[in-house]
This record gives structure tokens, C-alpha cells and sequence, in this order.
């Protein structure tokens, strides 16, 4: 009986990514199937799953002038599309064409045609993501000095064709941003963004002085009014109250709140609940009630990502401490780490398997609290 | 993506004790010294990259391998995906059958269920005893043998969880199944008694394991075999053998439909015991040590069984005697006591997760049992299956710290959770939906999020997944996984099958795009595509404007193909005048009239010509100069023509 | 003797099966080509005892031919030859041994990516043998004629239809039928080489895919078709080209047909909805029959009536995918895979 727990737990393979710099940036396809890297080399590459644990590069291009901060995919209902953005100011819009692209080198590539650039920004563009599918062909960019804009494809077969819709000045430096997936027809269309402002007295004064009442946060809620055919501002996460790398809106499976996990100094996760228009003026004319539902300093460190799987039940973050932890939600709604994965301590790697497809169980360490703290 | 097993410690245990529990995975290749960052793939897929967040100073030592990290699925090795689908048919099974038990009680047909499932298990076991006596690799053998322990230790689990909680035993006596379970799962000198019997000799004694078997007889409740052993015993016709051959031949046995009652059974019990003890009071047995210790056993002396209990592996082997010679009239929830009693037998013997779950069950504590369930390594096979009928006889109820009652909500996690893994795999994803499905809202709203990203190759794929979506009701699904085939033929140039897959999705954007794609190939090559599509699309066309007009335009090729002119150009007007034509398309539709208009006979009124006339002064842009002055000169020619005598414009 | 039913997981979705014909004894043996997973093949199996005094028979693997992408077809041509159509496109024709079955199966001919979108895969959705000549389709619209006996490429129609096709049937030797996507049925006459359908109809116009064609093994006049909405059309193509029955059959898509090699009344279907059923065709056709003793009228569509129809297994939970029949045995293979054999039918 004590052989129960035997089973290894996780896998992994490797795949050598060949950027000549830094990655910035790993997004799947809506399926998984397809992913989409970025990096300082300026390059976006493009792999394709064999359908057996292989990856097989199938683009490469120098997609901007400046490091690549991130890259993500369009529903596959707008075709093969990606969207990129860079330090060199601008974001774009990539579309695969069918044919290959033959020549030398590149023999079995597939030709990535730039549909659009965006340029409206005058510093680096530092996070795009494109809407949820039922609000048509949306994409949202936000940009160091503050500006959030976000463009329209009116036609979706033309994407060339990106119209600036809407600019939100938020004169705090954006970091990060994310959409509510809800397809809720109740909610609006909802974004949220992050920024990473340090805490001076400056910046939290000029927060103030935006109409929304006095908040030190650094979560802000965004919705689109049908009727007034504009983004406001209408709510500041006061729970969020230090630099913030990177929100994610969980999917949202009916439920009448939403969750937005944050990394900040910490991982947290924020329930969002819209208050009724009933109770609207008891509750100070707040829009959202929210709540924290839990805040872990696991990492002992500064938080850089936090990403949710496909159905929101697990979410998974990333810090200083180069580890990588997956929380969970238990039954009773409480949240807890399931899983942390890490480097080997020094002198203590296990053998490197080169092979392209071959996975190599992940060793679980006996007895966690007898390694060091970093 | 199913960690049940991963720190699962549910809500009983704070923080910190959850903490310590957390498994930890050491990341081959050391290639995140530095930076770490996590994308999520599917389901139990995710990777692991070097992510900075700044530019790099020194672009020369960089780390640039990412890790693709998946879930080891135990479930998903061949053997085990015959119990995966063939539970899953019991599964469905029983939730017709709680559906039915609504309205009447069904408790038969959950025994049949329950029973079902563990035969199901146990020709799993069986499966994994050939391959692992097949098995010539020492570390598959091995993950085969620990693969045996786990479901055989789940059927024995389950097997006394039905004899508690499924079955509707009578009178709630369970010895009797008490007494059958520990002779299935703990079978002991069974076979040693089987060869003596058959033997049949006197002397039987001299078998090296002849007392053991006796006595192991007597504690498995088996008297009338340990009788017949003692009968083979040389001095069989002494008087101390004659003495406890009587003692155990008048042990009265309780029997609900005996007619007597629990009383009267006990009274008449007692006092059969009070002789046995006398008897042994009277130390006649003193010269047989053997004999003594079996009539101590019989009275339900502890320190017997505490003796004998070394030679076996478990309490388990005694628990079935215990409760036979100290309480044979116990129920349900006297297990617990006697449980605890025969493991304390021998306190020094380790706590087995099998133990545990054992006790926890007797002790009727099953939130306990559910929790000790979700620490074996079989991806929450058997804590949902468990869980599920034992939710469904209406026999769990677990209470969370305020009292409320979240038996269903833990009864739907796991179901949740077992639902996804499976949707995960390549194969299974229909097991895997049909789970979801059982418990909705929720199991609806993560199937379709799942569902939809099922990768799709081929068409037939993409027919069943909308065949299962349209089971669910998920049209949201069927829709966009229409759409998307649709957007997949389009962009490779394919229209027919872009448009096939547009009206099958009802979405009228794809279509325009599909149909606008179509007659820019057409002004492109001359060549209409999809022909045989648009000749019977039917009603299809109405699904927007730009595929109505192209149909229309299509139909307009037949007739001048058949020669039907008048049909031809009265059709060809309605174009020009129908406001629907793309700018792109004027120049086309107004060259097509030439040919017409140059006809033999006219096919053009003088209305039509002068509607003709006026399109082409609307639109000056769309012909070269030199194109548009000869058409006006066929149309002034046409008009010519039928002022002498009119083309009959109400004819068709 | 009433049917036997007798069930047995895999570990593979089977999409074909197909009992391997035995000239002097009873057949035990039978081909399975899986689909919709990581790693896909052709399997040998046989029946057989485990214990000498047992009469159940269970099916074991005698070998096993790993393929890329889905098995879509499996057909005879010849006894001991078939020709496999698998998802990526590629179309093969193997053989196995009449004495070892254990032995792996021989490659005889191959035709790598006959169906294909350019670099792209392309399934060969089905293909349909007769007298080792082989029709195969694929969802890039086109026809493929092989030549079984010489390995080659006789004819190809390309973009026979616009749309993907997903059925077809030789219905005479130079006459082939072909369903689409939409339900979009062509007849294409060999003989002719103008790359045009002879005639063309709708299945029922609901924009549902033919998911297969069958024609009547007496009267090749007669055809049936299966939709992947339930439902089972009948021509008569002397007739006209309007279905003469269309009924409303399976809860979702029929998967295969065949009629009973033994007795053409008998035709046994299978579904998406997990159904096995057997048709009277007697039943379904009118009494009077036309002067050349062939019937001429089917039940119209209001007259169908539940009697015609057996069921011979309770309904599964998951899809139906392929049946096969010899004599009083029946095999089909499903979605929760599993094999299914029936014992006893009365044909």
C-alpha cells in the first residue's frame, strides 16, 4: 500500500528556441496546437505541434525594430492571425498566407504578411491583446506613457484596415491589460488594466485627480458604454496597491463575479462582483464590490506573471525566484498551491535529454522543506 | 487538469500545514537561472520559458530553451482506458438510474450498479496481472505491480463501502458480510485447508501449517471448516477435541429471518459463551494448548487475538472473527469500536493508507474516506466514482464549517475535475464530455471553453464534435466550430467548402467574405467558383446579401449558358438595379450586357435599356472610357431596335 | 436461439471493421482501423477461447499496422487483399497471409498523399472497390480511379465537386455515385471523359453531409444513402433523381450500411447515436411489384412504420462507427473503444 504515490506527476520536454536574445513573450493558438515566440532579437517564430509531442518551426521574421514584448493570436474565426508589439513604438498585425515561401534557407517556412502597423504611440507599446471574439475584431494596445487605444477591424475580411477607436489617456505608466472573456450579454465590454508606476506621491496624486474617487490602486476597470459609445474608467482596485507586472481575467464559467489574478508583489486574486443598480447609491455609487479572495507571497519576491488555464481552474505565476507555482481551487472555493516547480540546487541537475520530442519525468523532491530558501 | 493528489489536504488543515504538502518538481536542463515565466497550453499542458522582463545588457550567455511541461495521466496507458470506458458506461447508467430514483426508490438497481463497477475493476487488475507477468522490463513490471496494488486496494475499499452504505442489509447485521468481505479480500490458508480436506488423513497434523490453518479458519468465521480440520487431527477422539468440537457445533448463529429475535439470540448466546468460558475455567483444555487458545478465541479473548495477530499481515484478517465471537449481533455503526480494537492488536504495525481509508469507513466518517480516496495516484477515478453513487443512495452528506450541507458541490469538483482530464485526452474527449454534462451549469460551461479548442484536422472530426455538441445543446459551440472550419477553407482558397461550412454555422459574415472571395476570383480569372454549390444552395442564399447576389449572378451564367436570354438579361437587370452588387462587380455586370444586347433578336425592353443607361451614368467610374462608349452605343442601337417593336417585359 | 451480445474494449476508437473471409470454415478473424487519437492502426484480430471449456470467445490481436492519421475505409479487393484510406491522404493496398494471419501485413501498393491541399493534408474521406478497381474521394473534391491489380492512377477527376466529399459507391462498373458535405449527390459515368456528372440531386436539401451510399446488391438501380442527420434515403435512379423514401431514421448520422450478404431484404445500419439497427426492405417496399417482377414503388415516406425495424443491441452511449456481417454474426466497432460481437442473427 505505501507504493500508492509512486507515479510521477509531470513531464517535460525541451525545445531549443534559437532567439539570438532574450524571450519575452510564449503564446499558444486558440487549440494549443500552434505557438508563437518573441523575443529582444526582434524576431517573432512561429511552431506548429506534429500532433505527437513534437514542435516544428514554421516562421521565422524580424517583426520590428526594437525588442518584441509580446505576441498573442486572434480567434481562429479571423484566420491565422497574430498581433505583436515592440519598444520600437509601434504594434502590428500579422496574417499567415497559404503558399510557402521557397527560398533557400527558409525552405518549408510559411510566409507571415504584415496586414497592419500600428504607430499611433510615441513611446514603447508594452501589452496588445485582441477582444473577446463576440465583440467582433477588437484589439487593444497600451503604451508606456499611459495611453490605452483600442482599434476596430470594421471589416473583418480586410486587415489591412484598423480603425482607432477609442484613446484612454490614464497618465500612469500601463504595464499590462486584459479583457473579460464573459460572453455574458449583461456585462459590457470590460477591460482591465495594470500599471507599474512606482509609489511616489506624484503619481498617486495624479490618480486622484481623475474623477473616480480617491484610490491608490493600481488595478483599473475599464467598461464600454453602448449608449455613451465611449471607455470610462469605472472602477480602481484599492486592494492593489503596488506596482503591477501582469492581471489575467479567469474565464468565466456563468458565474454572476469575476476573477482577476494580479502579480504584484505578491499573486492575488481579486473577486469582482457587480453591485445592482438598486443598490447602487447605498453602496457609495461603487460599480464593483470587490473582494481578495487570497494573497500569496509564496514567491518571496517580486511577482512577474500570472496566466489561467482554460477553464480557470488553475492559475499559474511566476517571479523573482524563478519558480513557477500552480494554485488551485479547492471545492470550498479556497485556494491553494498545488504544485511549484524550480531549478535543481546547484550540483544536483538531473541528466539533460537532447531529443526534440522526448519527455523526461520531472523529479519530485522528497522532502521540500529540506531545500534551501532562496 | 486533475492534482487532486497534490496537496488536496481539503479544508481541514490551515495554511501552513498545506504549505509543507506541496509537491515540488525539480526542472530538468537548469535553463531558468535567471527568469521564469509559465504560458498555459491545454488543459494539463503548459510551458515553462526564460522570460525577461527587461532587455538584455549582454546578449551573449542567453538561455533560450522552453520547457513544455505536461501532466503524466496514469489513466491514459492502454490497459487502463478499457476501465475508463467501460466505467463511464456504468457511469451514464447510474445517472438514468438516480434520475428514476426520484420518483422511486432504486436501491437495487445501485447494488447492481455498484457491483458492476467493481467486476469492471476487477478485470483491470486481471488486464494488468497478464501484462505484468508478460513485462521482461524490470521498471514497467514494477509500475505495473504498484498499478495492481492501487486498484486492488480501490476494490476493497469499494467492496466494504457497498456493504456499508450500498447495500440495504437486513436487520443491519453486516457480520455475515463483514465475514464474506474478509474472505475475499484477505483469503488466508484457504488453499492449505482445501488440500487437508481433500487429503483426508488422519494426522493431518504433521502439515507444517495445519494449527495456523485451523486457527485462521476459526477467525475468518469459518467453523464448519475448522471442525472437519480437527477431525483429521490423530487424537481427534480424545476428549479435549471432543470437548471443543461440541463448543463450536452449539455457537448459536444469528439469522434475521430465523424467527427469533436479537434478544432472545442474545440470551441464548451469552449463555453458550459463559459455558465456553467455563469451560476453559476448568482448565480441561490445559494439555492442549491449541485447543485453548481456539476456545479462548471463540469467548472473544483480546489477548488471543492479540497473540495470533503477528501472523498476519493485517487486522483485517481478524476484524471478521472479532466481531463474530465478541458481538455477532453488531451494526453498522459498532464497527468502528471493534475496528479500532482489532487494530490495536498491534499498535507497533505501520498506518497503511489502506488502513486509514478502512478505518475512516468504519468509523462511518466518510468525508474522511473521500479524502483518504483522493490520495491514490489513479487521477480520481475512484474518489468520483465513490463519491458519485454514494451521493446518488443519498449517503453522504458533509458539512463544511458552517454547517451547510456541500455534499453535491463535492460530489460535482470531482466530477469537474475527472471530466476535464479526460476531454484532455485525444481519444477519450467524449468520456470526458459525457461527465461534464452530468453536472451542469458548470459542467457545461467548461465543456464548451473545452470543447471548442478540441484541435480539428478533418471534416469528419469536426462533424462529431458537432454532433456531441448538438447532444449537449452547446450551439455555441456547433457555431463556432463551424465558422472556424469555414475561416480554414477560405484562407487556403477553398469557397465551396468555406461556404458549405458558413451556412452551416449560420454566420452570415463568413458567407459575405466566402461569396465577396468568389466573385473577386471571378473578375480575377473569369472562372465562377463553387458552381455546384450555388446551383442549389436554396435557401442558404438568404443568409446575406453579397452570397444572394453571387446565387443570383451564378443562375444568370446558366441561363445565357442555356441559351434562355430574355430569362437571362431580365435577371441580369434585377442585378444592376438591386443595389447589392460590390463596386468592384459594376464593370462585370455592365460587359455582360453587351453580348446581349448584340443578340439577334433583342432581349432587352426599352425600359431595361434605359435602366441599363442610367446604371452606367450612376457609376462612370467603373468602365474605361472606351468600354463605356461602346457600350452606349449597343444600348442606343438596343433602344433602336425595340422603340420599332418592344421586347414583351411582362413575359418570363 | 435469441442474440448474443458480447462486448469488448480496445483501447481504440474503431472507425472500420471487417470480418476476413474463410472459404471452408467459419470466420474468426477480423480487421479494425482506428481513429481520432495520438498513434492510429490496422489491427488483426481472431476469436478464440482463453480456457479450452469455455464457449465465450473473445477477440485477441494477432498483429498491427501503425498508421498516420485516421483509418476511413477499409475494403476488399480481392479475398485476401484490402485498400485502406487513412486521413492524411494516403491510400494503401495491403495483403494478408490466407495461413499465417499473425503475420504483419504486406504492403503491396501505396499511393502517398493521392488526396492533398497542395502541402497540406487532406483526408481521403472514403473509397469503394469493385472487381479491383478502387474510387477514391477526399475533402479537396476530387475522384482518384486506381487500378488494383497494376498500382495505378487510371483517371482523376479533379475538382469534381467544390465542396468536400465524404461517400461514394460504384453502383455499376464504370458508373460511381458521390455524396458531399451538403448532401450533394453526383453520378459520374466512367466512360465519359468530360469531367461533368452524369445527373445530379439532393439528398434532402437540409445541407447535411452523405455519409455513405450503398446500392441495393440485386437491383443496382436502387441506391440508399445515409445522412449525417439520421435520416435514409432511397432512389430509384430509373425513376427520377428525387429520393422515392426519405426517412427519418437514427437520432444523429447513420455511419454505415450494409445489406445482409446472405439476404438483400435484410439491411443493417449504424449510427452516431450509439444505435445497431436491422430493416425488413420487404416491409419497406410496396407488394405489387412491375412487370419485369422488380419492384417499382417504395413505401412512401408516410407509410414507414416502426415494425420494419430491429434493434440489436441497446443503444450506447457513444457513436456507432462501422458494422460488419458473416452470416449469423455481426461485429461493429464504436467510440468507447469497443468492439461488439452479436451471435445468433437471423438472416
Amino acid at each position: 500500500m505505501g507504493e500508492q504515490n509512486i507515479t510521477n506527476l509531470f513531464e517535460a520536454q525541451t525545445i531549443y528556441a534559437d532567439h539570438k536574445d532574450l524571450i519575452h513573450d510564449v503564446a499558444y493558438d486558440f487549440y494549443g496546437e500552434r505557438m508563437a515566440t518573441c523575443s529582444s532579437d526582434q524576431y517573432v517564430k512561429i511552431w506548429d505541434s506534429d500532433g505527437r509531442g513534437g514542435w516544428r518551426l514554421t516562421g521565422s521574421w524580424k517583426a520590428h525594430h526594437g525588442s518584441v514584448w509580446k505576441v498573442t493570436w486572434a480567434h481562429p474565426e479571423f484566420g491565422q492571425v497574430i498581433a505583436t508589439c515592440s519598444f520600437d513604438r509601434t504594434a502590428a498585425v500579422w496574417e499567415e498566407v497559404g503558399d510557402t515561401n521557397a527560398s533557400g534557407s527558409d525552405k518549408g517556412l510559411r510566409t507571415w504578411v504584415k496586414r497592419s502597423n500600428l504607430v499611433d504611440s510615441r513611446t514603447s507599446v508594452t501589452d496588445v491583446k485582441f477582444g473577446p471574439k463576440h465583440l467582433g475584431l477588437l484589439l487593444v494596445t497600451c503604451s508606456a506613457d499611459g495611453i490605452i487605444r483600442i482599434y476596430e477591424a470594421p471589416d473583418v475580411m480586410n486587415l489591412a484596415q484598423w480603425t482607432l477607436q477609442h484613446e484612454i489617456p490614464t497618465k500612469v505608466s500601463i504595464s499590462c491589460l486584459s479583457w473579460n472573456p464573459s460572453l455574458s450579454k449583461i456585462n459590457p465590454p470590460m477591460l482591465a488594466v495594470g500599471s507599474d508606476e512606482p509609489n511616489t506621491t506624484n503619481a498617486a496624486a495624479s490618480v486622484q485627480t481623475d474623477k473616480s474617487a480617491a484610490c491608490n490602486g493600481k488595478v483599473f476597470i475599464y467598461e464600454y458604454s453602448e449608449g455613451a459609445r465611449r471607455w470610462t474608467r469605472t472602477d480602481c482596485l484599492a486592494s492593489a496597491q503596488e506596482p503591477v507586472n501582469d492581471i489575467a481575467f479567469a474565464p468565466n464559467l456563468g458565474r454572476s463575479f469575476h476573477l482577476l489574478a494580479v502579480a504584484t508583489k505578491d499573486v492575488r486574486i481579486i473577486k469582482v462582483e457587480c453591485v445592482l443598480e438598486s443598490s447602487n447609491s447605498a453602496n457609495g455609487g461603487a460599480r464593483f464590490k470587490t473582494e481578495v479572495l487570497c494573497a500569496f507571497d509564496a514567491h518571496n519576491s517580486c511577482v512577474w506573471r500570472v496566466c489561467w488555464n482554460v477553464t480557470g481552474t488553475l492559475l499559474a505565476s511566476s517571479g523573482d525566484d524563478c519558480q513557477v507555482r500552480l494554485w488551485k481551487m479547492q471545492y470550498l472555493n479556497q485556494w491553494r498551491c498545488a504544485a511549484v516547480f524550480k531549478n535543481a540546487p546547484l550540483g544536483d541537475s538531473p541528466p539533460a535529454a537532447r531529443a526534440h520530442t522526448a519527455y523526461v519525468r520531472l523529479a519530485a523532491m522528497a522532502n521540500p522543506a529540506h531545500m534551501p530558501k532562496h | 487538469m486533475n492534482i487532486s493528489n497534490l496537496g488536496s489536504n481539503s479544508s481541514r488543515s490551515g495554511i501552513s500545514e498545506s504549505q509543507k504538502n506541496v509537491k515540488t518538481f525539480i526542472l530538468p536542463e537548469k535553463c531558468f537561472e535567471r527568469y521564469a515565466a509559465c504560458t498555459w497550453r491545454r488543459g494539463n499542458k503548459f510551458s515553462i520559458y526564460p522570460r525577461s522582463q527587461k532587455t538584455s545588457s549582454s546578449p551573449s550567455n542567453i538561455d533560450n530553451k522552453i520547457l513544455d511541461v505536461r501532466q503524466e495521466v496514469l489513466l491514459f496507458i492502454p490497459i487502463l482506458r478499457k476501465l475508463v470506458n467501460e466505467s463511464n458506461g456504468t457511469y451514464l447508467s447510474l445517472q438514468k438510474a438516480a434520475e428514476a430514483a426520484k420518483t422511486s426508490d432504486n436501491h437495487v438497481e445501485f447494488l447492481k450498479l455498484s457491483r458492476q463497477y467493481r467486476s469492471i475493476i476487477r478485470v483491470c487488475i486481471e488486464g494488468l496481472q497478464e501484462a505484468a507477468s508478460k513485462e521482461t522490463n524490470g521498471i514497467e513490471k514494477n509500475s505495473l505491480l504498484s498499478y495492481i496494488t492501487i486498484f486492488y486496494s480501490i476494490e476493497c475499499i469499494w467492496h466494504l463501502c457497498e456493504i456499508l452504505y450500498i447495500d440495504n442489509i437486513p436487520g443491519d447485521i453486516v457480520l455475515p458480510y463483514l465475514l464474506e468481505w474478509v474472505r475475499f479480500h484477505f483469503p488466508c490458508h484457504e488453499q492449505t485447508a482445501a488440500q487437508l480436506l481433500e487429503a483426508c488423513e488422519r494426522g493431518s497434523e504433521d502439515h507444517p501449517e495445519y494449527w495456523d490453518t485451523v486457527v485462521g479458519m476459526v477467525v475468518q468465521g469459518r467453523v464448519d471448516v475448522a471442525r472437519a480440520l480437527l477431525k483429521l487431527h490423530s487424537l481427534t477422539d480424545s476428549n479435549e477435541f471432543k470437548l471443543l468440537d461440541n463448543s463450536l457445533r452449539s455457537m448459536p448463529v444469528y439469522s434475521v429471518y430465523g424467527g427469533i429475535s436479537t434478544g432472545e439470540f442474545t440470551v441464548s448466546w451469552k449463555h453458550w459463551q459463559a459455558e465456553c468460558r467455563s469451560k476453559l475455567g476448568s482448565r480441561v483444555l490445559a494439555s492442549q494448548p491449541k485447543l485453548e487458545l481456539i476456545m479462548k478465541l471463540i469467548i472473544g479473548d483480546y489477548s488471543a487475538f492479540e497473540s495470533i495477530r503477528e501472523k498476519y499481515t493485517s487486522w483485517f484478517d481478524l476484524l471478521g472473527g472479532w466481531v463474530m465471537f465478541t458481538a455477532p449481533w453488531s451494526r453498522r455503526h459498532a464497527l468502528g469500536a471493534a475496528a479500532a480494537a482489532c487494530a490495536g492488536m498491534r499498535p507497533a504495525a505501520g498506518r497503511t493508507p489502506l488502513d486509514a481509508m478502512a478505518r475512516a469507513l468504519m468509523d462511518g466518517d466518510l468525508h474522511q474516506v473521500i479524502h483518504e480516496i483522493q490520495q491514490i495516484s489513479d487521477n480520481g477515478w475512484f474518489a468520483t466514482h465513490l463519491t458519485d453513487i454514494l451521493y446518488h443512495c443519498g449517503k453522504l452528506e458533509i458539512m463544511d464549517k458552517h454547517q451547510t450541507n456541500v455534499t453535491s458541490r463535492l460530489r460535482d469538483s470531482l466530477i469537474l475535475e475527472y471530466g476535464c482530464l479526460l476531454m484532455e485526452h485525444p481519444s477519450l474527449w467524449p468520456v470526458g464530455l459525457s461527465y461534464l454534462a452530468s453536472c451542469p451549469p458548470e459542467g457545461l460551461r467548461r465543456a464548451e471553453l473545452v470543447l471548442e479548442r478540441i484541435p480539428v484536422q478533418t471534416e469528419a472530426k469536426a462533424m462529431r464534435v458537432v454532433a456531441e455538441a448538438k447532444k449537449y445543446g452547446l450551439l455555441g459551440v456547433v457555431q463556432s466550430v463551424c465558422t472556424c472550419m469555414g475561416a480554414r477553407h477560405l484562407s487556403s482558397g477553398r469557397v465551396g467548402s468555406a461556404l458549405a461550412w458558413a451556412v452551416r454555422a449560420r454566420n452570415s459574415a463568413l458567407c459575405a467574405r466566402a461569396a465577396d472571395s468568389a466573385l473577386r476570383a471571378y473578375c480575377a480569372s473569369g472562372v465562377l467558383p463553387a458552381v455546384d454549390f450555388l446551383l442549389t444552395a436554396g435557401s442558404a442564399m438568404l443568409l446575406c446579401d453579397t452570397l444572394l447576389f453571387l446565387g443570383k449572378y451564378c443562375d444568370f451564367h446558366r441561363m445565357y449558358k442555356n441559351r434562355e436570354f430574355k430569362k437571362a438579361a431580365k435577371l441580369l437587370v434585377s442585378l444592376l438595379t438591386s443595389k447589392i452588387a460590390p463596386d468592384y462587380f459594376w464593370e462585370t455586370l455592365l460587359l455582360d450586357t453587351l453580348p446581349l444586347l448584340e443578340s439577334d433578336e433583342p432581349v432587352f425592353s426599352s425600359d431595361d435599356t434605359f435602366e441599363i443607361m442610367l446604371c452606367l451614368e450612376l457609376k462612370p467610374l467603373s468602365l474605361t472610357q472606351e468600354k463605356a462608349d461602346l457600350l452606349r452605343l449597343a444600348l442606343t442601337r438596343n433602344l433602336a431596335r425595340t422603340s420599332l417593336s418592344d421586347v414583351d417585359s411582362g413575359g418570363e | 436461439m435469441p442474440l448474443e451480445v458480447q462486448g469488448t474494449f480496445v483501447s481504440q476508437k474503431i472507425n472500420k471493421i471487417r470480418w476476413i473471409p474463410e472459404e471452408y470454415e467459419e470466420t474468426k478473424c477480423f480487421f479494425t482501423g482506428s481513429w481520432d487519437d495520438e498513434f492510429n492502426s490496422i489491427k488483426v484480430w481472431t476469436l478464440e477461447s482463453p480456457h479450452e471449456d469455455e464457449e465465450i470467445e473473445y477477440p485477441r490481436a494477432l498483429s498491427e499496422l501503425p498508421v498516420d492519421g485516421d483509418v476511413t475505409e477499409i475494403k476488399f479487393t480481392e479475398k485476401n487483399k484490402i485498400v485502406v484510406s487513412t486521413s492524411n491522404g494516403d491510400v494503401r493496398l495491403l495483403e494478408i497471409s490466407a495461413y499465417e494471419m499473425q503475420t504483419p501485413l504486406r504492403e503491396i501498393y501505396s499511393w502517398k498523399k493521392l488526396h492533398n491541399f497542395g502541402i497540406d493534408p487532406c483526408s481521403c474521406t472514403s473509397l469503394d472497390t469493385i472487381d479491383g478497381d478502387i474510387v477514391t474521394i477526399g475533402e479537396d473534391g476530387n475522384i482518384n480511379i486506381l487500378n488494383g491489380r497494376r498500382g495505378e492512377i487510371t483517371r482523376t477527376i479533379n475538382g469534381a465537386d467544390s465542396c468536400s466529399l465524404h461517400s461514394v459507391c460504384f453502383f455499376k462498373h464504370s458508373e460511381i455515385i458521390t455524396g458531399n458535405v451538403r448532401g450533394h449527390m453526383k453520378i459520374w459515368d466512367l466512360r465519359i471523359n468530360n469531367n461533368k456528372p452524369a445527373a445530379s440531386f439532393l439528398l434532402a436539401g437540409d445541407e447535411m453531409a452523405a455519409t455513405c451510399i450503398l446500392n441495393h446488391p440485386t437491383q443496382p438501380h436502387i441506391v440508399l444513402a445515409g445522412s449525417e442527420s439520421g435520416s435514409l434515403a432511397i432512389w430509384d435512379l430509373r425513376v427520377n433523381s428525387f429520393p422515392t423514401s426519405l426517412l427519418n431514421a437514427h437520432a444523429a448520422g447513420v455511419t454505415e450500411m450494409h445489406f445482409h450478404p446472405e439476404n438483400p431484404q435484410k439491411l443493417l445500419t449504424c449510427s452516431v447515436s450509439g444505435e445497431i439497427w436491422d430493416w425488413n426492405m420487404e416491409a419497406m417496399t410496396k407488394s405489387s411489384k412491375g412487370p419485369d417482377n422488380q419492384i417499382t414503388t417504395w413505401m412512401p415516406l408516410e407509410d414507414k412504420n416502426a415494425m420494419m425495424v430491429n434493434s440489436l443491441m441497446p443503444t450506447l452511449h457513444k457513436p456507432i462507427n462501422t458494422l460488419h456481417c458473416d452470416k449469423g454474426k455481426i461485429i461493429c466497432g464504436a467510440d468507447n473503444e469497443a468492439v461488439y460481437l452479436i451471435k445468433n442473427f437471423k438472416y
